[in-house]
């Protein structure tokens, strides 16, 4: 096991590499720099800016100083907000976005799993055709419709919860719920399908025979069986949950990653746009080795090598 | 679910045969579609937002630049304006009508890009096996190492937001899908007789990847194609609204969201509840058809 956990974090160097190397030239090689402005900046003015960060030497050098930098885990200065790093920024966000990456996460397993256990085991009932319409619907539903709507009927039209902003466990509600829903209604398809394969399998019908109650029967015999997809499916859906909160975070004005990097992308600022481009995939290549080892812990059929 | 076979099914079962031998598996899926109501509604809805995308242009011409009346900003849906207008007094129907267009061609357009490379990725890597096929799984697997959503922004965010930087960046998350599912079919294909039979009569490389290979890679695709249109309007609609995609004054659903939901919180509903409609709709659309589309090529996935 530790042979395949240092060979793996040894593969994530060329991994970096190319995206460091893919991401720079790709940046630098688009048209529009954070610097243009509808009115152009005074030739010195500019002259001295692209001076202080370098931007005046041949791109290959730039390209060296920067893998150099990363190297050390400096991502640079953020060229949007002068005063602070890129790491500051990123050390801000993630915090954040990860909160309300997990509390959807949460969500979706929740309201998913439940919803799935209750049409499988009603199968072909009202419940059921009700709640894979929700879950057809949810998958259809983006986020930022859903965001505007919960919204209005939640925070200004019953006033229960705050309309926007971070701070409390009420502002985290509503984002959490509209980041959740669409991978809670692929969660409760899953279950669902997982469910119906395995309620009518023998040793069910053995557990029900011995006459256990039916609540310990769906519980403890079909729900370990019948989530075996869902817990595959687990893996990228936690992944896209915890970095994909962008949308949500626009809507209800959070603080998080999302937040600096749409607001990075629109001012085309280098280096704020690839140290967060650095970091998912820091972070994800360590999330996708974290993920596999698990599996490898829960499903015995899977061997790591 | 185990259950004793009747009888009398297995007697009829060689008729059954002789009545299916006259269609082929691709008719017998097609009909099976048609004969499953929550299809049927599916292809409505693709066939009436497809209408809308070829006929509105055609019919009601339209300049965003010049379609702006401040007379009539935020105006409630009536009979000259059914969906009401918006913060600059356009109309919203004609929007969404335009709006089609390039909602469904970015989401149409972009898949249909990412199967032509995709395909042809995967068709390289499975036949040359080898360095080649080392080469091209590396990178594919470093896209699918990022989720879809993020994968997009970051690219729209390195080259630059815009219609066309957004159709690029949508197409390039679905490559590694059509590479991989393509690449796995080549290589079980490539061992089948019929190949090595081509091979033998003396057939090039490229006749029997294009002739022989290719279409039986088909299938597979036609399911993943579907959902993935889905998945692509929602994505560049995500794009849009982030300000990352179409740019003003564009009519393209995801910036008409985002230019009305400031308002839909304080009253002015219709802004952004038609172009939401228009998005989810459309979306559902596609999914319907997909989900039907892979209980009628496979049967044994039916849930």
């Amino acid at each position: 096991m530790l042979g395949y956990i240092l060979r793996r974090l040894a593969g994530f160097l060329p991994v970096l590499f190319v995206i460091v190397s893919l991401s720079f030239f790709m940046m630098r090689l688009a048209p529009g720099g954070p610097f243009d402005q509808e009115r152009a900046l005074p030739e010195q003015v500019r002259a001295n800016i692209e001076a202080r960060y370098h931007l005046d030497e041949p791109l290959w050098r730039q390209y060296l100083r920067y893998l150099g930098e990363v190297a050390q885990g400096d991502l640079g200065p953020s060229f949007r907000y002068p005063d602070r790093s890129v790491n500051e920024l990123l050390g801000l966000g993630f915090p954040v976005s990860l909160t309300l990456g997990l509390c959807a996460l949460a969500v979706a397993l929740a309201l998913g799993g439940t919803a799935g256990i209750l049409a499988g085991l009603r199968r072909n009932s009202f419940l059921d055709y009700l709640t894979m319409s929700f879950a057809l619907g949810g998958v259809s539903v983006p986020n930022f419709v859903l965001g505007p709507i919960l919204m209005l009927v939640f925070a200004l039209g019953l006033h229960w919860l705050p309309v926007a902003g971070w701070g409390t466990w009420r502002h985290i509600v509503l984002p959490s719920v509209t980041l959740g829903t669409f991978y809670a209604a692929y969660v409760a398809r899953l279950t669902r399908a997982g469910m119906l394969e395995v309620i009518g399998q023998d040793f069910i019908r053995t557990a029900r025979a011995k006459g256990l109650r039916e609540a310990a029967v769906v519980l403890r015999h079909a729900l370990p069986g019948a989530i075996l997809p869902v817990i595959t499916y687990l893996g990228p859906a936690s992944a896209a949950i915890l970095t994909g909160s962008v949308v949500v975070e626009t809507i209800f004005s959070i603080p998080g990653i999302g937040r600096y990097f749409v607001g990075s992308a629109l001012n085309r600022d280098y280096t704020m746009v690839l140290g967060t481009v650095v970091f998912y995939s820091v972070f994800l290549l360590f999330f996708n080795l974290i993920v596999d080892i698990l599996y490898a812990y829960l499903d015995p059929r899977v061997q790591v090598r | 679910m185990p259950q004793s076979i009747p009888v009398s099914s297995m007697i009829e079962f060689p008729a059954a045969a002789v009545t299916l031998r006259g269609r082929s598996p691709l008719e017998a899926a097609w009909h099976r579609l048609l004969a499953n109501r929550v299809a049927r509604g599916g292809l409505v809805i693709i066939v009436v937002f497809t209408l809308m995308a070829v006929l509105s242009p055609v019919l009601l011409p339209y300049n965003p630049k010049v379609d702006a009346d401040l007379l009539a900003r935020l105006k409630p849906p009536s009979w000259i304006h059914p969906f009401g207008t918006d913060a600059l007094g356009r109309d919203i129907l004609m929007r969404i009508l335009h709006g089609a267009r390039v909602s469904l061609g970015l989401g149409v357009g972009s898949v249909a890009l990412a199967a032509v490379v995709g395909s042809f990725l995967g068709l390289l890597a499975g036949y040359a096996g080898g360095r080649t096929d080392l080469c091209l799984m590396f990178c594919m697997d470093i896209l699918l190492a990022f989720p879809a959503t993020l994968l997009a922004i970051a690219i729209v965010a390195m080259i630059g937001p815009g219609l066309r930087n957004s159709l690029i960046a949508i197409s390039v998350v679905s490559i590694p899908f059509y590479a991989r599912i393509t690449r796995g079919e080549v290589l079980a294909l490539k061992e089948r007789e019929f190949v090595t039979a081509a091979r033998g009569l003396g057939g090039s490389a490229r006749r029997i990847l294009l002739w022989h290979i290719f279409p039986n890679t088909l299938p597979p695709l036609t399911v993943q194609t579907t959902l993935a249109v889905a998945f692509a309007i929602l994505e560049a609609a995500a794009l849009g609204f982030l300000g990352l995609g179409a740019q003003p004054p564009t009519p393209e659903w995801g910036a008409m969201l985002a230019d009305s939901y400031k308002f839909f919180t304080s009253g002015a509903w219709w802004a952004f509840f038609f172009p939401g409609a228009a998005i989810m709709l459309s979306v559902l659309g596609f999914n319907l058809v997909g989900d039907a589309l892979r209980d009628a090529l496979d049967p044994r996935l039916r849930t």
